[in-house]
């Protein structure tokens, strides 16, 4: 990194001198989430291709997302997101000029890992036991 | 000489690119999108998910549904390029930097590209 680095500005503060806090570990998560969305955003083209490929792709591509591995990685995806969106919103909320006192952004920081937490746990719930998301493919 | 110079010195003249305030507006009304559409896309595959492959032809087909991947795919797109090259000028210098920001840029277009073309596909195909 630094060896290529040769801008003379200033760099912000890095990790090295922060201590650790809730509201840091949310502004790293963000940023991390939002990377793993973008790494999720090819899976998402490649399913969309194999929908409109054929009905062959379709099954294909379907098979490898019903595998565990392909279930895991569905998995982590749905928490990032859940956790991004809703963190996002609490930027929006700060950009709007509210929440930005310690004590509003300490609560909201837990606020958003257990709601993250619970949006995806109920997406998953919802989606085997309410709409069998891989249908007969429970087998594999 | 630099050991003279206060911080403010140092800084003036290196400018920043004049996009900064347009870049933040628009990741945020990206955001905004996003904010409604994930939801909206995630009940709607929920749904059309179980009932395998001409069922999700169906809504992706659709008025309704091909209108909102399309907005989807554009908001996501354009959202996560602004972002990562938030990411990549925070870590990178130099030529890495360009090169990085062209790969950015060059791979959501694409990726863009190919999300849009595919649902063109099934929308006209039926
Ligand atoms: C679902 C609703 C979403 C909301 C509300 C949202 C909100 C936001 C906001 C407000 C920011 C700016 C944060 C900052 O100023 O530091 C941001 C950054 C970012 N978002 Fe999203 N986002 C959403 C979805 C997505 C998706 C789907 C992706 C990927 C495809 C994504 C990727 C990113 C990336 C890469 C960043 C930059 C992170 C950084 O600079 O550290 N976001 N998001």
């Amino acid at each position: 990194m630094s060896s290529s680095w040769n801008d003379p500005r200033p760099m912000s503060p890095f990790t090295s001198i922060w201590r650790w806090h809730i509201t840091m570990v949310l502004s790293i998560l963000h940023r991390a989430t939002g990377m793993v969305l973008g790494a999720g955003s090819l899976l998402i083209v490649v399913w969309l291709a194999a929908l409109a490929a054929g009905e062959k792709q379709y099954a294909h591509m379907m098979d490898l997302l019903a595998s565990w591995p392909g279930r895991a990685i569905l998995f982590g995806f749905s928490l990032a997101l859940f956790f991004h969106l809703l963190n996002g919103v609490r930027y929006l909320v700060w950009d709007s000029g509210h929440g930005f006192d310690k004590q509003t952004a300490n609560r909201t920081s837990w606020m958003v890992l257990v709601f993250a937490l619970v949006l995806t746990l109920g997406l998953w719930t919802a989606g085997y036991w309410m709409f069998e998301v891989f249908p007969g493919q429970k087998s594999h | 000489m630099a050991r003279y110079q206060t911080p403010r010195a140092k800084i003036t003249g290196l400018g920043a690119a004049g996009h900064g305030a347009h870049h933040y507006l628009v990741q945020r009304v990206t955001a905004l999108a996003l904010l409604v559409l994930v939801p909206l896309v995630l009940l709607s595959f929920l749904a059309a998910f179980s009932s395998g492959y001409e069922a999700v032809r169906i809504w992706v087909g659709s008025l309704f549904g091909s209108i909102t991947l399309l907005a989807l795919m554009s908001a996501m797109f354009w959202h996560l390029r602004l972002g990562v090259q938030v990411a990549l000028e925070d870590y990178f210098g130099g030529t890495a930097r360009m090169l990085l920001l062209l790969v950015n840029t060059f791979g959501c277009f694409v990726l863009w590209l190919i999300a849009v073309l595919s649902i063109l596909r099934v929308f006209f195909e039926g």
